[in-house]
């Protein structure tokens, strides 16, 4: 089974242009920041918000096509969502609130609630069936969600930020649980996420949107390796620079350039890892082919690494330990040498 | 010497103020009135008491008649619960009556009007009604006045001398009620005063009613005993009996 | 600490309030005493179980029930089109909607007379070719009634669909439920407090009608005398029963909006 989309809408004045398709196998997570559009593609493969242009087909049956003319209504498509603050129905129990869809398909009652019945227990929440949604945790109520979309058996299953409402230590112990439960699921999974730790640990492959286009795709190795915009690099913690390659020379789009080991032309990226940037004192006679000179404008101390970010051209992120900082008296203004072997530099067009 | 200018000048106005309009004899001079009173009056004495009121004003200047016009029985109902006024003119007897019992009145009411009934259909009579014993007719509209109302229960008197049993679609509050309700079509009949059916001109049509079943509405008019300018109030009175017969007679009403 | 941030502050208004306060606070209360201490106590159950006051308390319930149903079968899909459908026109209408709000009450009866009277816009087709005559009818009174109460019914539940939370009609739509399983099992129940608060006001509103019904139904006892009517022509006749009509009518508004209180009133 798979969803094949063709997306051109335009939502609230904004516009969402990609392409994107999902086999069953796979379990893909949209990341990308606030307002990058990822909750409006879930609402147009759900069917709440229309297509200018383009199609979605899901298990080669075409679901929109605003060229031909076709357009199934949300409450028709063969679809099940989780939406970020769940959304149970307050006024109807939790067993109630599972065997909605059911019912609303025309299940009979008995059956509906029976097969509700069921799939509470298979989240584990099977005694809370006459609670009402109100008296529920978040994590309780985030199993509610997923049992209710998952009730009706949908070819479909989308999930939008399903972890945001919780706490941390929640959240940890649900991706496990919400794991399991997507492992067992058929259908076509899509999970909408701006916590990148939840994105590689759940995800087969990432979808990157930035303002209404994909930017990237990838495994999440892949992504984190080869990063294409600032928000992945920031995401995966690494620094990230586009310029014009010519040789063994990239001439930088922010100013300065960089020497590197593969000779490459053409517009390119180019990736330092912070722990491969070295500090001096004084400017350093060595073996490092890129040498500058830069100030430290702030100091973050996380974990047992301080993270060093520097002006300078370019600017550039180091990652070293606290006991290097006290050795070099490094502090907030003051100026350093900078250095980055060409070995260390990843280059990949852009 | 000033003071002698200043009396010729008091009395000369006072001879003119004798001498112009219809100002006779029965009046206190002009000069001698001033202030203001409220008449709470039937409303189906609405129109002429509008006139009297504008013509006593013009006759002695400087003082004020302010009119109430209400269902007698309502205006009653507000003397009793302690509405302010000078003159209550009632359109019958018994209303006055009430008063005169509960003490609220000073000196004794006199008649200064008498009116009759008429059968009001609207303009062009279209469900052709020509005497009280068509208003017995199933299928036709008839508004009265309630029974608590003068108009009502003298419309009563008069079906029962008639001996016609009337079922009335509605009983209204005042005669003014019964009449709007016919000129504007909504009923085919009512019975008010000929006053009212005069005043109301084209808009409706009124058909008489003979003498013997007819009632004789008797409208009398009393000082309130609250009234804070028993003065005005006796004179308005006064000039009601003088010069006002001739205004009344104008729009309808019978001679007492 | 207080649990519910609905609780009231402690006392820190300035004085000068509180003497304003007072007086009003008074203003309200003196006419209900005033009832309370004129009411002729001895007399007052004969004078409420007499024929005439049990006949238009009955047909006041008769027909402010009658009107507040009507309200809900219509008002409940008005309010629903001006909350979600925008159409040219919207403002306006809803605003025509608000108007008998504002409106003195004898005013909206001449109006019904205009449109519903003989001589009316649709009365005199209504008459012709149905034979169905709406003044000085139980019927007439009933839509007296309606004219003037269903706006706070279609306010109030406006109100309500507006301030509700959309998305849960597109989990429903997403869950495969259809447009009128939506607003059935969704969209109704998720504003049945509103429903409820605009019903008992609209029933409130029509119990105590008066200018609108005596100007377009009229007075008739049993018929349209209703219990402000009764209470206006018995002032005139015999007061104790005015007041203690008047007492009986009171208590029921008061009873009404002590139910409704906090919740649906103002502070929710």
């Amino acid at each position: 089974m798979t969803l094949d989309a063709q997306i051109q809408a335009r939502v609230g004045g904004f516009e969402l242009e990609l392409e994107m398709t999902v086999a069953s196998g796979e379990l893909v997570a949209l990341l990308g920041p606030n307002g990058a559009g990822k909750t409006s593609v879930l609402r147009v493969l759900a069917g709440l918000t229309p297509l200018n242009a383009g199609q979605v087909t899901l298990d080669g049956v075409v679901l929109e096509d605003p060229a031909a003319g076709v357009r199934v209504a949300a409450e028709q498509r063969p679809i099940g969502m989780v939406f970020q603050d769940y959304l149970l129905f307050p006024h109807l129990s939790v067993l109630e609130n599972v065997a909605f869809g059911l019912r609303s398909r025309r299940t009979p009652r008995a059956m509906a609630l029976e097969l509700a019945s069921q799939w509470l227990e298979r989240v584990g929440l099977g005694a809370y069936a006459h609670r009402k949604p109100s008296s529920l945790s978040g994590g309780e109520a985030q199993r509610v969600a997923l049992a209710r979309a998952l009730a009706t058996s949908p070819a479909l299953l989308l999930m939008d930020e399903p972890m945001a409402a919780l706490d941390a230590s929640t959240r940890v112990e649900l991706r496990r649980e919400l794991r399991h439960q997507l492992e067992a699921f058929e259908g076509v999974r899509l999970i909408v996420t701006h916590d990148p730790v939840e994105a590689m640990a759940m995800a087969d492959r990432l979808v990157i949107l930035e303002q209404g286009k994909v930017l990237q795709s990838g495994s999440p190795a892949e992504v984190a390796e080869r990063p294409r915009s600032r928000y992945v690099a920031d995401l995966v913690g690494v620094n990230l620079f586009r310029g014009r390659a010519h040789d063994n020379v990239i001439v930088l789009d922010g100013g300065g350039s960089l020497t590197v080991a593969e000779g490459t032309d053409g517009n390119v990226f180019a990736v330092v890892h912070p722990r491969t940037v070295a500090l001096y004192r004084s400017r350093p006679d060595g073996t490092p082919r890129n040498v500058w000179e830069g100030r430290a404008s702030n100091l973050d101390l996380q974990g047992d690494r301080v993270r060093v970010r520097l002006e300078g051209s370019p600017p550039i992120v180091a990652e070293v330990t606290p006991a290097a900082v006290r050795d070099l008296g490094l502090d907030r203004g003051d100026t350093v040498w900078i250095g980055v072997k060409a070995t260390e530099i990843n280059v990949y067009p852009s | 010497m000033k003071v002698r200018i200043l009396s010729a000048f008091v009395a000369a106005a006072l001879l003119l103020a004798g001498c112009g309009g219809t100002s006779q004899t029965a009046g206190p001079s002009a000069g001698a009135l001033s202030g203001s009173i409220t008449v709470f009056a039937a409303s189906s004495l609405t129109a002429a008491f509008g006139t009297i009121g504008g013509d006593f004003q013009k006759a002695y200047p400087g003082t004020t008649v302010d009119f109430s016009f209400a269902g007698s029985s309502t205006l009653v109902a507000q003397i009793q619960q302690g509405a302010i006024g000078d003159i209550f003119a009632s359109a019958d007897q018994p209303n006055m009556q009430k008063l005169v019992n509960a003490g609220l009145t000073s000196g004794s009411p006199s008649i200064f009007a008498r009116n009759k009934l008429q059968i009001v259909v609207p303009a062009g009579n279209p469900k052709h009604v020509s005497g009280l014993a068509d208003l017995g007719r199933s299928g036709l509209i008839v508004v009265l006045c309630a029974p608590s109302v003068p108009c009502g229960r003298y419309a009563a008197q008069a079906l029962q001398k008639a001996n016609v049993m009337v079922k009335p679609a509605s009983e209204e509050s005042d005669v003014k009620a019964v009449l709007t309700k016919v000129a504007l079509g909504e009923a085919d009949a009512g019975i008010v005063y000929v006053t009212d059916v005069k005043a109301a001109g084209a808009q409706v049509k009124g058909i008489d009613i003979p003498d013997a079943l007819n009632v004789i509405a008797d409208y009398p008019i009393v000082v309130l005993k609250d009234s804070q300018n028993i003065a005005l109030a006796r004179a308005f009175i006064g000039y009601l009996h003088a010069n006002g017969l001739k205004t009344l007679a104008r729009y309808g009403f019978l001679l007492a | 600490m207080g649990s519910s941030s609905r609780k009231p502050r402690g006392f820190s208004a300035p004085p000068l309030f509180v003497v304003l306060a007072g007086v009003g606070a008074v203003f309200f209360v003196l006419p209900l005493a005033g009832l309370l201490v004129r009411t002729p106590w001895r007399s007052a159950w004969q004078l409420l179980t007499s024929p005439e006051a049990i006949t238009a308390l009955g047909l006041s319930l008769v027909a402010s029930l009658s009107a507040t149903a009507i309200a809900v079968v219509l008002g409940v899909p008005l309010a629903w089109t001006f909350a979600r459908v925008a159409f040219p026109g919207r403002a306006l209408l809803r605003a025509l909607t608000v108007l008998p709000m504002v409106l003195p009450p004898v005013v909206g009866g001449v109006a019904l007379l205009t449109a519903f009277g003989r001589r009316g816009l649709l009365g005199g087709w209504l008459e012709q070719a149905f034979g169905i005559h709406l003044p000085f009818t139980t019927a007439g009174a009933v839509l007296a009634e309606t004219f003037v109460a269903m706006p706070f019914l279609v306010i109030t539940v406006e109100a309500g669909l507006r301030g509700m939370d959309l998305r849960f009609e597109d989990a429903a739509r997403t869950l495969g439920a259809r447009r009128w399983t939506v607003t059935w099992r969704v969209t109704l129940p998720l504003v049945r407090p509103s429903l409820i608060a605009g019903a008992v006001l609209c029933w409130a509103r029509a119990l105590g009608e008066f200018g609108a019904t005596i100007t377009f139904a009229g007075n008739f006892p049993g018929r349209t005398q209703t219990m402000p009517l009764a209470v206006y022509l018995a002032l005139q006749t015999n007061p104790d029963a005015a007041i203690v009509l008047s007492l009986v009518l009171l208590a029921v508004s008061l009873v009404v909006l002590i139910g409704l209180r906090d919740r649906w009133l103002g502070a929710s």
